[in-house]
């Protein structure tokens, strides 16, 4: 009886209970899992900058090309540029030149039919194109042309009957001398002188004149008096080349040159440098066979800053050029520089230059020569190895960053690690400098302690890579700059570098060969605390 | 005594060791002899009724797992405000958190003793088995940062097993003598969707100069999943296709009774495998192609003024860790095989304690549980059990079994941690128990039963055995 009761209330209860689990649903809160946010505190190490740097890779990108490498590995700059000019060419500009031939009588006479022509009358004559202070004995003429007019007086009946050869014996177009029939008439007739050869006598031309009578079917009288006019136009006076003595000229107006240095961009403007042994060389390369004199006035290297020196020359300036032997041909002339080291400690940022080049210095006579191609070249060379030593050299680069999008508040601290590993002779203090959109710097993120982040490597007596520097560091930013980064518009990051200094401070000249590398790590770690709002 | 004392040491030894445990069985249902639904279990268990039927939801069962953390190692109140905080959730973690999500339904059963000696069963039932492994370091990458992997690596490994398919089984429990039982169930399988992780290996590392390496390798097999990505497909439309997935498995267990006091079982269940054919798909990532190491902007870009630091490495990891994606050959996959030893003590007429051991094998995962219960019967109307589990690292598993047996009625509810359960509800905060549990499942339904089968004194063997005896 009791077992069945006891049974009962069990069964019950086990029903109560399956059903009252089953009916939980009430007893359930889906607040409890209405989460509003997530958070995390993170901390982040993020590389940011890596690789490896030569000498090479410092030299500004735009004149990589004039960096090169001793086989020793020495890396140097080479400079090797020509400045061609032909001012000298432009002293030989020639006028258009007229010749009018005077009237020459035809002689009166009727004239029996006839079925073949007969030369009726003839003169020759020589006429001189008094180029001055030329006196030309030859020139092979480019695009000049010659017109050529013939009148007769009376028009009639002469001009029916009658044919003018003109005839220059000395201009000859492949062997070919210059002859040519015209007729009367008032435009007259142009031809072409290209790659005629004019063989002069100071200036001076021979030129033979006939008149020819024409067949004729029935009797024709020439009244008296009768005569012909010719005439010679020469257009476009200019040469392929010229021959004779030129005169005693001064070209002024050759335009002033500049070569530029951009090697070092702006990085040694305010530097001490000292490069051990460079080299520079000046050649004249001329093609002109004129006895010639250049001047350089002024010649000398520049800073953007505005400073100069002057560059001295051995031998000085004016320099006697020299001349090659015969057209087509060019004789070098080479011009050395007294005070090349001062020029390179200098660290120029241009070579600037301009010249002025007379001809025939006092000369009276001389067989000269030049074409139309003819120039004057000035080669400049420089080599500069980067060996030797320096001090401020200032390297900059700016960067535009914005993290005005993230919050401040969730980077709790920050370190910037360093690892740079220098075969490099060169110290480097690096700050990064915070600026606005105007690029006006407002702080900087490093204490004047924590820049030394690069450490020269240390040489020998030669100047060459005795053993590498190793720092690694973790430079611990403080949360004050940290805010600061995320008002920050711009990043200016700042070198300052000195090649390597001895035990007593003093900087020997140091070499920087190809294979120095300086590889540099560096890496963020930021403390976050973060939360995302769901 | 010995005995008992033999019980502690083995419990001791488990409650030890417990730091791996971590399985997707059950440990209170074994010992419902009451419910038909024992036989799944060991094909050898007998049920207490000769004859019972089971319609769509005679038998529930839901499980979740979770060897790593609660939702309560996530969440805290801050300012009356919940807030997921990613720390507290990786201190909780462990180095691999395996998350079960299972599901069992019946969809049809039926139980029959034939004869003294045999007992068959036939059952077709809906399974889900799906399985995430989440990496400690996924979380703590978000939750610590990159620090902490500097000279070190972090694991990025996460893999998805899901399974779901029908069961359709045939078993048979037959009496050899007086104390050995053998079982064997044969399990025809359909497979209806499955993804398989054949490999996932997801690396980050941090050099001393903070570079970055990450490296992956990625097969993902799936099949049954691409087609329902696609706009316009309905599966109903397409059942047939799912036909072609074959599967065949089997249950094998056998049950051996000691003495007059104590039996003891041993069962191997879901020993086969499914060969999935429809809607085959890989995603794949090519290891030789998946590595890179961001080191930073490179100085010489920098100077060049050609460097943007994200978009460098955006670009790169979009390129590299592309999943290529396509249709793939059939391939087989495993059912997760699980194993039962079990124990049960006759302390009193319907009292017994019982204890088992259980493990579960799946994808190179090992994961052993331990659970220990009293039960009684109070009659025939109502069977209960309680339980003690050690599972999923989880050590707050106070189980119970309800069975009301009103024949041709029963109603069951089984649980593996019913207790706190309940004691919640009592307390009308069943989110306390939500948010701390790492394991919890529950069996649950109505059967139709009939015949309650009378104590073992009438099985046939007694007699065969008595007249050997007798001409001997």
């Amino acid at each position: 009886m009791t077992y069945n009761v006891i049974e009962k209330i069990a069964i019950g209860l086990a029903i109560t209970a399956i059903f009252g689990l089953a009916s939980c649903s009430g007893l359930f809160n889906t607040d409890d899992y209405n989460i509003k946010k997530i958070k995390a505190a993170p901390t982040l190490d993020l590389p940011l900058v890596y690789g490896s740097l030569g000498i090479q890779d410092i030299l500004s990108k735009t004149d990589q090309a004039i960096v090169k490498v001793y086989s020793d590995g020495l890396v140097y700059l080479q400079y090797d540029q020509t400045l061609k000019s032909q001012g000298i060419t432009g002293l030989f500009n020639f006028p258009n030149k007229s010749f009018t031939i005077p009237p020459i009588p035809v002689p009166p006479a009727t004239l029996p039919a006839r079925a073949v022509e007969v030369q009726y009358a003839s003169f020759n004559t020589v006429e001189d194109f008094a180029f001055s202070p030329e006196k030309l004995s030859e020139i092979k003429f480019k695009s000049t042309t010659l017109r050529i007019t013939v009148a007769f007086n009376p028009v009639n009946p002469a001009s029916g009957t009658f044919e003018v050869q003109v005839r220059l014996p000395d201009f000859t177009l492949n062997g070919v001398v210059f002859q040519k029939r015209i007729t009367a008439g008032a435009a007259g007739v142009v031809f072409s002188l290209k790659d005629y050869v004019a063989t002069l006598s100071n200036n001076t031309f021979p030129l033979e004149i006939a008149i020819f009578e024409k067949p004729h079917s029935s009797p024709i009288t020439i009244t008296n008096p009768t005569s012909v006019t010719v005439r010679l136009d020469y257009t476009t006076l200019d040469f392929q080349y010229l021959k004779g003595f030129f005169g005693d000229q001064t070209a002024l107006n050759i335009p002033a040159e500049t070569i530029d240095f951009n090697a070092f961009g702006n990085s040694l403007s305010k530097a001490k440098v000292s490069f051990a042994d460079p080299k520079f060389s000046f050649t004249v390369s001329n093609d002109y066979g004129i006895p010639t004199k250049v001047t350089f006035n002024p010649l000398e290297v520049r800073k953007k800053n505005g400073t100069k020196l002057n560059v001295l020359l051995s031998p000085a300036s004016p320099v006697s050029i020299n001349v090659p032997l015969q057209l087509g041909q060019s004789a070098n002339t080479a011009v050395s520089i007294l005070n090349a080291k001062q020029m390179a400690d200098f660290a120029p940022d241009q070579l600037y230059y301009k010249i002025t080049a007379r001809i025939n210095e006092g000369l009276t006579s001389g067989n000269n020569f030049c074409a139309d191609t003819s120039k004057m070249r000035v080669n400049f060379k420089a080599e500069i190895p980067i060996y030797g030593k320096a001090s401020d050299i200032v390297l900059a680069d700016t960067f535009a960053i914005d993290l005005s999008s993230t919050k401040s508040s969730t980077i709790e601290s920050g370190s910037v690690l360093t690892k740079v590993t220098n075969e490099l002779p060169l110290d480097a203090f690096i700050q990064l400098y915070l600026a606005n959109d105007q690029t006006i710097i407002f702080d900087s993120l490093f204490t004047t302690a924590q820049t030394a982040i690069v450490k020269a490597s240390t040489v020998n007596a030669q100047g060459e890579l005795q053993s590498p520097s190793v720092l690694i560091q973790e430079i611990q930013i403080t949360k004050e700059k940290l805010d600061k980064i995320f008002t920050a518009k711009k990043l200016i990051i700042k070198a300052r570098a000195n090649t390597v200094k001895d035990s007593n401070g003093n900087q020997p000249d140091v070499k920087f060969k190809a294979a120095y590398k300086m590889s540099v790590n560096f890496g963020l770690k930021a403390k976050l605390k973060l939360e995302y709002d769901l | 005594m010995i005995f008992l004392s033999r019980i502690l040491f083995v419990f001791l030894v488990v409650f030890f060791a417990v730091e791996k445990l971590a399985a997707q069985v059950e440990g209170t249902m074994p010992f419902m002899t009451s419910l038909p639904q024992v036989t799944y279990y060991n094909p050898a268990f007998k049920p207490s009724y000769k004859f019972s039927i089971g319609l769509p939801g005679s038998s529930n069962f839901g499980q979740y797992t979770n060897n790593g953390f609660t939702y309560n190692d996530f969440v805290s109140k801050q300012n009356g405000i919940l807030v997921g905080d990613l720390n507290k959730l990786y201190g909780a973690m462990k180095d691999e958190n395996y998350i079960n999500v299972n599901i069992q339904e019946d969809m049809f059963r039926v139980s029959l003793k034939v004869n003294p000696r045999l007992y068959v069963t036939v059952n077709a039932t809906v399974k889900g088995y799906n399985r995430i492994m989440l990496p400690k370091d996924v979380v703590g990458l978000f939750a610590n940062g990159t620090d902490p992997y500097v000279n070190s690596k972090a694991t990025l490994s996460p893999k998805v097993e899901a399974l779901e398919y029908l069961e359709l089984g045939y078993g048979a429990a037959y009496t050899l003598n007086r104390k050995l039982t053998i079982g064997a169930k044969l399990k025809m399988l359909k497979g209806i969707m499955n993804v398989t992780t054949q490999a996932s290996n997801f690396n980050l590392s941090l050099s001393d100069t903070y570079a970055i390496t990450v490296n992956g390798d990625a097969n993902i097999l799936t099949s049954g999943i691409h087609n329902l990505t696609q706009s316009g497909y309905t599966p109903s439309d397409h059942w047939k296709d799912y036909l072609s997935n074959n599967g065949l498995a089997f249950d094998l267990g056998g049950t051996y009774q000691v003495n007059d006091k104590l039996q003891v079982g041993l069962s191997l269940i879901d020993l086969g495998s499914i060969s999935w054919n429809n809607d085959v798909y890989g995603y794949k990532l090519d290891p030789a192609k998946a590595k890179y190491t961001f080191e930073g902007i490179s100085i010489n870009d920098l100077l060049n003024g050609n460097s943007s630091y994200t978009s460098s490495l955006a670009d790169s990891l979009k390129k590299k860790f592309e999943f290529t994606e396509g249709r793939i050959s059939g391939y087989s996959t495993t059912l997760p095989a699980k194993m039962y030893l079990t124990g049960s003590y006759e302390l009193k007429r319907s009292i017994h304690i019982n204890a088992v051991f259980f493990a579960e094998q799946f994808r190179g995962r090992f994961m052993p549980g331990f659970s220990t219960s009293i039960s009684k019967e109070f009659g025939r109307r109502l069977s209960t059990s309680i339980s003690y589990t050690i599972s999923n690292n989880s050590f707050n598993n106070l189980g119970a079994g309800i069975s009301v047996n009103l024949p041709p009625i029963q109603i069951y509810l089984v649980s593996d941690n019913l207790f706190p359960l309940a004691f919640s509800a009592l307390q009308k905060d069943l989110n306390s128990y939500a948010n701390s549990t790492r394991y919890f499942n529950m069996r649950t339904g109505i059967n139709f039963v009939f015949g309650w089968d009378k104590t073992p004194e009438k099985q046939p063997y007694h007699k065969s055995e008595k007249s050997k005896k007798s001409r001997k």
